[in-house]
């Protein structure tokens, strides 16, 4: 919506002139935003406002210069232009509304004017629509766009000559009824759409939104019939939309046209004809009194709208607000004011803290004070999932990963390029109805094909070294609502941390990985001995090269060597990744009660052994069974070597170190010998390996 | 002391004297100062106190030059311990290169979307709002129904809002405020919430458009919760998120959950509210939207709406994010380039 600065002189009695700037402000504060500010060849300024869709009485320079009159709290009101009721003795034809639902259309009025002489319109007309977005075609045509740019409601006016049997009449369209729109835009209507028809059923226009290119007034027209009238903002908006056309008239209308103004606008249009294409009234038509429209009678308190601003205001200042927008004061109390709400905001005003919104901008949010409230004080609830991700993102701030932010969409082909195929649970996908593209069709069920997207897109700009995680959910079927998981995923391929002067680093592996699986486990309050691991079963990595976690024999997650795809003919390098399900560990991660044990004054006593196993011997069952055995002396076992011996292949060699301590007494190397051999003859006698002399 | 190394001087060295000052000179090198003492200059069996005693076997023509080098060697003794600790022994002349650049200790980086969330939330647990991180995938009911969107307004349309497994009631958030109905017929008053998350429209991606976003959405209910409360809650919270901020103001909105409607506005700080590229010439920067939540809310919650106000806010994250760091294109927030996650400084 644009507003000329010299249009606000032009509505207001008697005239005001405010500066561009202080124009500005008004509008700003009454909540008819500026969004930019344009000057003119003749000197004038023009705003583009954006007005809320709440607001179509803003629509239109009377309503704007209304609203802006009333925040500089003066006795200057917006005005419209008088016109004389058009009083010709001619004959009357009624409309007949055949609508389904005839309340869509409560009042429609129409008058045909005969002999108008179709021509340029006049420089000033010219003018004032240029400066409000409107480009001039002729006089006819400019008079109707200049009512609804000053009224704000859209009329519509036709070739009386095409309009056969002179009658025109409402009906719902037929099912895939055809109907070409000014311009040439066919049509295809559906069952609700509102249609103007004429004698032998020739839809003239689709109502509210569009006229017919039958219809519509040329330079050759001599006989016009206006209409003004009130449409159904629903079945306006159905029509245009299912159409895909949005014209200024729907724009209105869609949004609630002011349900008492259609006389005036018919009239105004009447006068506007008659002094610039000259023609004279030859027939009024009409269907319904616009007058059947009820005000809305509101009560608000002056308590009311004290507390709910948070501010004294005036009780005079609150009346004399209301009043300058428009609305009427039946009754007056100590207590407060009951009002009728004016026709043109019938749409949105509907109880008292709507007046309470009124009076506040009339008395500026600026001049209310900003106060911060007095409440009771409550334990802040923190659940427990926003401290795991505060953890989260704490441990892999200090372990060098870089978090990512994927779309919870994707595309299943991103599944089936990672070799997964259907029947898979990976594939039971949440989809979404109408996607925006074949990339984002369904709902991601894992955060692993995103990271490797990130890993691509980066590893092609050159990064060597990648790590990144990502917190985020995940997406399954289920019966009724859907599920969503939440996870913490990430992927690492490279080294651990670039080259340095100072050291050369290790290419990442799956023990990297598992440090730092492990590591944020532990920060989230899970000891390593709750955690178990089995071979994968994940799609995701490879039969050998990952494993699965679990806690009490459930699985909280994966992790290992991503799976090369048999498709991929790429030499891939090695990428790790891993996923864990913070719904399933959560229940874990409660805070356990802090212990500590008083370290032994005594000295530990230290052994290293060494063990020939089978090459893909599971190590951690050596620290088992030396753990179950249970020897309470032992304090520690700890992998400390790994190697494959000469001649040995097909084998490797594992050396531990075994910690022994006690808190009463020194040990004697006796007794620790004595031991030694006891776990020694356990794990060579309970395992396929042999201890390594 | 002299004397005492002297060979050539007139008296020679008693060979008692000359012992107990080698095993000094090699004991001082390895021993603790406290060690030292007791070993030579100990009451009972200092190895100088001992010497002390010996002075009666001495003939008395002796005694006069053993006295003199035996006070000569306690002095010395005396002095050398003392002085233990005020130098370093074999001191090392090091050298570093100072200038060199650090050993780089590696360290993450979060999102830089996430880390203003991160922020923003901290400021507001700070004033004791609880945070709510709330499901992705809403019905109608939350997200449209009981936020008082009615049924052909333009957002609930299937070309604005993702709906999911062909039903016309599943549907992805287009908004956090989708947990404010829920909170209320839930939670008993006084609450400070605030909802953050990953929200979708079906905005075809471009420069500052994203199908998918974050959200913050914060209310506030209690009795007698006002616009000047709103006003005094989101000035701390926006003097706090953006110290330099000049000026604010609340500019009139409309949204349908919320009565009065605001948007907070503040002054552009690269003009100072003179209009400039990145304000595009408004002076003023939109930073959220605001209200008093409407009554309707709290009558569809059972709660008595004369007895209980609040106010509600909320808006977008990226937005701010691009501002911020001057990122053009929304998309480059998702490309998860680590050129640039990597410059994210906290």
């Amino acid at each position: 919506m644009k507003l000329a600065l010299s249009t606000i002189t032009d509505y207001t009695e008697p005239p005001f002139s405010p500066t561009a700037a202080e124009a500005k402000d008004l509008l700003n504060q009454m909540g008819a935003e500026v969004e930019s500010v344009t000057k003119t060849r003749d000197g004038d300024t023009v705003f583009d406002l954006e007005i809320t869709p709440n607001r179509p009485d803003l629509l239109g320079v009377v309503g704007v210069v209304r609203e802006l009159m009333a925040a500089t709290r003066t006795d200057i009101r917006a005005t419209r232009k008088h016109v004389d009721k058009v009083e010709a003795e001619v004959p009357h034809k009624d409309v007949q509304n055949n609508l389904s639902n005839p309340t869509d259309c409560p009042t429609y009025q129409g008058r045909r004017i005969s002999g108008v002489k179709v021509g340029p319109s006049p420089e000033w007309l010219v003018t004032f629509l240029e400066k409000h977005g409107i480009k001039s075609i002729n006089n006819i045509v400019d008079i109707s766009n200049y009512v609804m740019i000053e009224t704000g409601h859209p009329i519509h006016i036709y070739d009386a000559e095409k309009v056969e049997g002179g009658i025109v009449s409402l009906r719902n369209a037929g099912e895939n009824e055809a109907f070409t729109g000014i311009g040439g835009t066919q049509m295809d209507l559906k069952n609700g759409h509102m249609v103007i028809v004429d004698g032998s059923d020739n839809i003239l226009a689709l109502a509210g939104v569009l006229g017919g290119q039958s219809s519509q007034v040329t330079d050759s027209t001599t006989d016009i019939i206006i209409e003004s009238a009130y449409f159904s903002p629903q079945k306006v908006r159905k029509a245009s939309k299912a159409n895909k056309i949005s014209t200024e008239a729907s724009f209105r209308f869609e949004r609630g046209a002011d349900p008492k103004i259609p006389t005036y606008a018919l009239d105004r249009a009447t006068a506007l004809i008659q002094e610039n294409a000259e023609g004279t009234v030859t027939e009024e038509l009409s269907y319904g009194q616009e007058q059947q429209h009820t005000q809305k009678r509101i009560r608000v308190t002056y308590t009311k709208i004290d507390k709910y601003l948070g501010v004294k205001v005036d009780k005079d200042f609150s009346i004399k607000a209301l009043q300058s927008l428009g609305f009427e004061i039946v009754q007056s109390d100590e207590e407060g004011i009951e009002v009728l709400v004016p026709s043109w905001r019938s749409h949105d005003v509907k109880r008292d803290v709507c007046l309470i919104e009124e009076i506040g901008k009339v008395y500026g949010n600026d001049n209310i004070p900003s106060v911060m409230p007095k409440s009771t004080l409550t334990l802040s609830r923190r659940p427990l999932a926003q401290q795991i991700r505060e953890t989260v993102d704490d441990f892999f701030l200090r372990t060098g990963f870089n978090e990512v932010i994927n779309y919870g969409f994707c595309s299943p082909k991103d599944f089936e390029d990672m070799g997964i195929e259907s029947p898979s649970k990976l594939r039971e996908f949440v989809a979404i109805n109408v996607p925006l593209s074949g990339n984002f069709s369904v709902m991601r069920t894992s955060l692993i094909p995103g990271l490797v997207r990130n890993h691509e897109f980066n590893a092609n700009r050159g990064q060597k070294n990648i790590k990144v995680y990502e917190v985020g959910r995940t997406f399954h079927k289920a019966e009724g609502h859907p599920q969503e998981i939440r996870r913490i995923g990430g992927l690492m391929s490279g080294k651990m941390a670039q080259d340095t002067w100072k050291r050369k680093e290790t290419t990442a592996d799956f023990y990297d990985l598992k440090s730092i699986i492990y590591g944020l486990l532990k920060e989230l309050g899970i000891d390593e001995q709750q955690l178990e691991v089995s071979p994968a079963n994940s799609e995701f990595v490879e039969a050998g090269g990952g494993a699965k976690i679990l806690i009490d024999g459930v699985s909280i997650g994966f992790f290992g060597y991503l799976k090369t795809p048999k498709k991929s003919k790429k030499k891939t390098e090695d990428i790790l990744v891993f996923e864990l399900d913070i719904d399933s560990l959560e229940k874990h991660c409660t805070q356990k009660e802090s212990t500590v044990e008083q370290p032994s004054r005594f000295p530990s006593i230290i052994r290293d052994v060494t063990f020939d196993c089978p090459q893909n011997f599971l190590s951690q069952s050596i620290a088992d069974t030396v753990n179950n055995k249970g020897h309470e002396l032992v304090k520690k076992v700890e992998l400390v070597d790994t190697y494959v011996a000469k001649g040995s292949e097909g084998q490797i060699s594992l050396s531990f170190r075994i910690e022994f301590n006690s808190a009463e007494r020194a040990l004697t190397n006796e007794e620790v010998s004595a031991i030694m051999d006891k776990i020694i003859a356990d794990i060579t006698s309970s395992q396929q390996i042999s201890l390594r002399g | 002391m002299d004397r005492l190394r002297d060979n050539g001087s007139p008296t020679t060295t008693d060979p008692e004297i000359s012992r107990v000052l080698a095993e000094f000179e090699a004991d001082k090198a390895v021993l603790d100062q406290e060690v030292l003492r007791l070993k030579y200059l100990s009451k009972k069996g200092g190895s100088v106190t001992q010497l002390t005693r010996r002075i009666r076997d001495i003939s008395p023509e002796q005694r006069p030059a053993f006295g003199a080098q035996l006070n000569e060697l306690k002095n010395r003794i005396e002095a050398e311990i003392a002085a233990i600790g005020s130098t370093t022994r074999d001191e090392v002349q090091r050298v570093v290169d100072i200038s060199r650049q650090p050993y780089p200790l590696e360290r993450g980086t979060l999102h830089p979307t996430a880390l203003m969330i991160r922020e923003i939330t901290n400021i507001f647990k700070g004033m004791g709002f609880d945070i709510v991180d709330d499901r992705e995938v809403e019905t109608v009911e939350f997200c449209f129904d009981r936020l008082l969107t009615p049924e052909w307004h333009p957002v609930r349309d299937t070309q604005d809002t993702f709906y999911l497994e062909g039903s016309n009631d599943v549907l992805l958030r287009t908004q956090t405020t989708a947990t404010q109905p829920k909170i209320l017929s839930t939670r008993k008053p006084p609450f400070k919430i605030l909802s953050t998350g990953k929200v979708y429209r079906s905005d075809a991606p471009d420069a500052t458009h994203s199908p998918m976003f974050h959200q913050i959405d914060g209310f506030m209910v209690d009795e007698g919760i006002s616009m000047a409360h709103l006003k005094g809650v989101l000035e701390t919270f926006i003097r706090q998120f953006i110290p330099k901020i000049k000026g604010l103001r609340f500019r009139p909105h409309y949204f349908g959950y919320t009565e009065p409607s605001f948007e907070l506005d503040v002054q552009c700080t690269m003009c100072e509210g003179q209009g400039c590229k990145s304000c595009k010439n408004q002076g003023w920067i939109e930073v959220l939207g605001a209200g008093m939540m409407h009554p309707k809310l709290f009558e569809n919650a059972g709660l008595d709406q004369e007895k209980f106000t609040g106010f509600a806010f909320g808006f977008g994250v990226e937005r701010l994010v691009m501002q911020k760091h001057g990122i053009a294109d929304i998309r480059s927030l998702f490309d998860n380039d680590l050129n640039l996650l990597r410059q994210v400084k906290r």
